[in-house]
């Protein structure tokens, strides 16, 4: 029995030397990036398989529903790009809900392109703009909420806001707010347009989750869509508003 | 070439072939492995390149050119393995329109070896995800989503243990916090653990139990955050757990021009990588091994493949 033990023990002894004497260590680490553009060539299988969905989706995407003048890029604390979606999605509110509605905003990060080129302004494109299944609601906040978002919008760097609002952001505090060329006042009660993603609770805005709000159950992406649709044909030129409605403020 | 002799010239003193006592066969090749990782993160559905419109990133991406790159390194190199870190999902219209089906069969024809799930991966809900998960021909390593009260139960893995060459090579997954970044009504019961802790229990588990020589986290926490100091990125990942050897990372969509470098609780070197978003860049981090001798250094040579 001592001797099976022994031998047991000794094996193991063997293999542990075995694999001691096979320590592998990391002698060096090189690295590339690789820049995937024309330069490389295609491959026939793949594009066999995208074909199908390609022309299914081609079939849909490539409708031209507007004319961009000027490339529109998006910027915090403001910019031309957030000038014109916020301002869309606060006309078109206002129309859908059938009530007068203080501001509209989006969240920065709901806006997914870094910038609406000039030109042609394709369905697809505005898939690629507002990609999410977000709806539009309405929330209608006490004064002391509303700041808590103003806040917010000011904690982020700056969101996408309508023409009816500015402010500038102080630290990250939201500071100087105007809404409807009236400066805030925390005792009034405000109406806000903003996606289902933010009314949840959505970037951090739990605060927002108890709130007074009416839903329609509209994406914004075909907010959008219509919006730029219902335009005449021979008028659908996009109007930008380059003005800063939010300001970064030293102190 | 430098490397190869700078590499052949330490094995060999480390072999103690000075003395003449090992046999020449020791200095070949089989004694430096190198292993070839390629990365991608934040796809975000960009089947076909950007289109041709004047915007910022025309014509860049595509999974078809991906797929020929892939390719020809998968050619010249014997131990290649492909990863990605999540956000697959949304972003064009392939997402609303077919619900992923076309990015996950498209990356089981790239024959990606693992991928981690990203935030957006719940944008179809966690059914949606679920319902596209047979598409793909490699596991959805997630670590710190415990999905036990979900319909994804047992259909991720925390991690798996690829051997090259008798290399063994642990990879595990790391998802982000997902409340306040994805509706409850989408990702459900999942309950998301700390990734720090979770971190440090499998890069252990891997190194200890599982006896493997190098190990991988696929992040989808972010590389960093300026703003959020406080907030776990890969960085905070790197500097308080101990047997992790390399990240890769994703979510915060960063271009980088080197690794970043960072020194864990052990004061060893863990190596930072991300390859910005929508398959612009393709990540490539090749890890050369020796036997029985510890290497001196992991300096990073950066090369730019226009």
């Amino acid at each position: 029995m001592k001797k099976v033990v022994k031998y047991i023990l000794s094996i193991g002894l063997f293999v542990g030397l075995v694999s001691c004497s096979k320590q592998i260590y990391t002698a060096d680490i090189d690295t590339s990036y690789y820049r995937v553009n024309y330069k490389n060539t295609t491959d026939k299988d793949i594009d066999k398989m995208i074909a199908p969905y390609k022309s299914q989706l081609d079939a849909q995407m490539n409708d031209v529903i507007a004319i961009n003048p000027e490339e529109m890029t998006k910027r915090r604390p403001s910019s031309v790009l957030g000038n014109w979606f916020s301002d869309a999605l606060l006309e078109e509110s206002s129309r859908i809900y059938g009530v007068d509605i203080d501001m509209a905003m989006q969240n920065y990060g709901g806006i997914r392109v870094p910038a609406l080129a000039k030109g042609k302004v394709t369905v697809g494109n505005i898939y690629e703009l507002m990609p999410f299944d977000n709806k539009l609601v309405i929330l209608e906040l006490d004064g002391k909420t509303t700041k808590m978002l103003l806040d917010r919008v000011a904690e982020k760097g700056g969101w996408p806001v309508s023409k009816t609002l500015s402010l500038d952001i102080q630290g990250d505090k939201a500071t100087n707010i105007m809404i409807k060329g009236e400066p805030f006042d925390i005792d009034k009660t405000y109406t806000v347009a903003l996606a289902d993603y933010i009314a949840n609770g959505g970037d951090n805005c739990f605060f927002l989750a108890d709130s007074k709000r009416t839903d329609k159950d509209i994406l914004i992406r075909d907010i959008i869509i219509d919006h730029l649709k219902s335009k005449p044909k021979g008028d659908r030129e996009i109007i930008q508003d380059k003005t800063q409605r939010i300001k970064n403020i030293k102190y | 070439m430098r490397r190869r002799d700078f590499i052949v010239r330490t094995t060999l003193s480390g072999l103690g072939l000075a003395s003449g006592t090992i046999p020449l066969s020791a200095l070949e090749d089989h004694d430096i492995t190198r292993l070839t990782i390629l990365h991608t993160n934040d796809v975000h559905s960009r089947v076909e390149p950007f289109p041709m419109d004047g915007s910022r990133n025309e014509g860049q991406g595509g999974v078809s050119r991906r797929a020929t790159l892939v390719d020809r390194i998968r050619k010249s190199e014997d131990n290649v393995l492909l990863f990605d870190c999540g956000d697959i999902f949304q972003g064009t219209p392939y997402f609303n329109f077919f619900g992923g089906e076309l990015e996950l069969k498209l990356m089981s024809e790239l024959k990606y070896d693992a991928c981690t799930i990203g935030n957006h991966d719940f944008d179809g809900g966690i059914d949606g995800l679920h319902d596209q998960m047979p598409n793909a021909d490699f596991p959805f390593l997630i670590a710190n989503y415990d999905f036990d009260n979900t319909i994804l139960r047992k259909k991720t893995q925390p991690y798996k243990i690829f051997v090259r060459n008798g290399i063994r090579i642990g990879v595990f997954g790391l998802g982000i916090e997902l409340s306040g970044l994805v509706p409850k009504t989408l990702y459900k019961e999942t309950q998301y653990q700390d990734p720090i802790e979770v971190g440090n229990r499998i890069s252990k588990q891997l190194r200890y139990d599982e006896k493997c020589d190098f190990v991988i986290c696929l992040s989808h926490l972010g590389y960093k955050y300026r703003n959020e100091k406080e907030k776990v990125s890969d960085v905070h990942l790197a500097e308080n757990t101990e047997e992790i050897d390399m990240i890769l990372g994703g979510h915060t969509h960063t271009f980088m021009s080197e690794p970043d470098i960072r020194t864990n609780k052990k004061g060893e070197e863990v190596v930072i990588n991300q390859a910005g978003w929508a398959g612009i860049m393709l990540g490539r981090l090749d890890v050369f091994f020796e036997k029985n001798k510890k290497g001196k250094c992991v300096s990073c040579k950066n090369t730019y493949v226009v």
